[in-house]
């Protein structure tokens, strides 16, 4: 289990490079990723459940983060999802592709999708309860002070 | 007075095409370019943002009367991801008593600079990114030995890509097809246990993770072309991958005269 954590932090670590990630973020980037993976780890029978549960404990890692070190979300969760996209049952699919075995090949593109769909609800779950939570903070001053975006003539028709 | 509603569309266009170069969400590239334009007093700003390209309207309802739009086509995008966060630290930071519009261009230019971090280290990264994955998938530390330099190959030669100015998908195909094909080699020569878990390795680095995650992102702040387009962008990847990896395994079965794992 350590040694998978380790794995998986080295995983985002080398992501955060590639994504030329703030060197003071890093350390938390590659925290978030393996958090993420520890959490997809403890579901060994049900790999969607522990997918949509590993991505919502990213999400949530990364707008706390984000709040705390004030820098945007994306830079936390761009690494973290990384090690949960489902890059070797892609890889399978690919192959059964290429043995024509057609039957093998639909399940793992439907296991691939729901992989990705999770992934998807769970950081939009994530995102949009955090926006709720702290929706004051989040609007722009600029916006709420500006004019109507019509002129009064324009309602008036 | 024009030369001044000029300079802040200038100013607020390139903090916006910097950002989205660099990968940022259509939402915060909107907010930046709002935000700037708010900063210099413009009362009325209207903007609209896609993957492809930025329009920004202004108008200071003063006397000239005039509202003054731009346009900015984006091309090509590479994905740096402290650019966006400074940028944004920019944008929050920036009045125009504090400093004026040539300084505010100067620390822009200075910003969309080179990556922050060299070449050699960001292959070496993303080698180590693919020695994970290859871990996380069941390899043995033979297996990541040949996956660390397969994945500095992949990254280099995507960066070499880069510079050419190809097209996306081709380039996702080519370095897919490379990966794999020298994943088949480290295995034709024992060098390694597992081929499937190098290639899942190599598969990792070129994954539209950023494209995935910012349709998401896009879709939810209710950008839905945005969304669209970045879904198909990802989609679109997935299925070069895929290409690039069957056509390496297939040409590889066919020089071998054997199966797969020949």
């Amino acid at each position: 289990m350590v040694e998978a954590f380790l794995l998986a932090a080295c995983g985002t670590l080398g992501y955060a490079f590639v994504y030329n990630i703030p060197k003071r973020l890093i350390p938390l980037a590659a925290l978030t990723g393996a958090c993420g993976w520890l959490v997809y780890s403890q579901f060994p029978q049900q790999p969607i459940t522990g997918c949509f549960l590993a991505a919502l404990t990213v999400g949530v890692l990364s707008e706390i983060l984000s709040r705390l070190f004030k820098d945007a979300a994306t830079l936390f969760i761009l690494p973290g999802i990384l090690p949960l996209v489902p890059g070797a049952r892609m890889y399978r699919m690919i192959l059964a592709l290429m043995e024509q075995n057609f039957d093998r090949a639909g399940g793992l593109f439907i296991e691939v999708m729901s992989f990705a769909g999770s992934i998807a609800i769970a950081l939009l779950l994530a995102t949009s309860l955090f926006r709720f939570l702290f929706r004051k903070s989040r609007r722009l001053p600029e916006r709420e002070e500006s004019p109507p975006d019509r002129h009064p003539e324009d309602l008036s028709h | 007075m024009q030369n001044r509603k000029k300079d802040i569309l200038n100013l607020a266009l390139y903090a916006g095409e910097i950002m989205l170069r660099s990968g940022g969400e259509t939402y915060r590239v909107e907010e930046t370019m709002l935000r700037l334009c708010g900063a210099c007093g413009i009362p009325r700003v209207e903007t609209f943002v896609t993957p492809t390209g930025i329009f920004l309207s202004i108008d200071d309802e003063g006397n000239d009367n005039a509202t003054f739009t731009f346009q900015k086509r984006i091309r090509s995008r590479e994905i740096d991801l402290s650019k966006v966060s400074r940028v944004n630290d920019f944008s929050r930071a920036f009045s125009p008593e504090k400093m004026s519009m040539t300084e505010g261009m100067a620390l822009l230019k200075q910003i969309d600079g080179p990556p922050r971090y060299p070449l050699w280290m960001r292959s070496l990264m993303a080698g180590v990114a693919a020695a994970s994955f290859t871990g996380m998938s069941g390899g043995q530390s033979n297996d990541m030995l040949c996956s660390l330099g397969i994945g500095v190959f992949i990254y280099s030669l995507l960066s070499f890509h880069d510079r050419l100015q190809e097209n996306t998908f081709i380039k996702t195909l080519l370095a897919a097809a490379v990966g794999s094909f020298l994943a088949l080699l480290c295995g034709y020569f024992r060098l390694c246990t597992s081929i499937d878990t190098l290639i899942i390795g190599a598969i990792m680095i070129l994954l539209p993770g950023v494209a995935i995650t910012n349709a998401i992102r896009d879709s939810l702040s209710a950008d839905l072309l945005s969304g669209m387009v970045r879904a198909f962008e990802a989609l679109i990847t997935a299925v070069s991958i895929a290409v690039g990896v069957g056509l390496a395994i297939a040409f590889f079965a066919f020089l071998s005269g054997g199966g797969i794992h020949g």
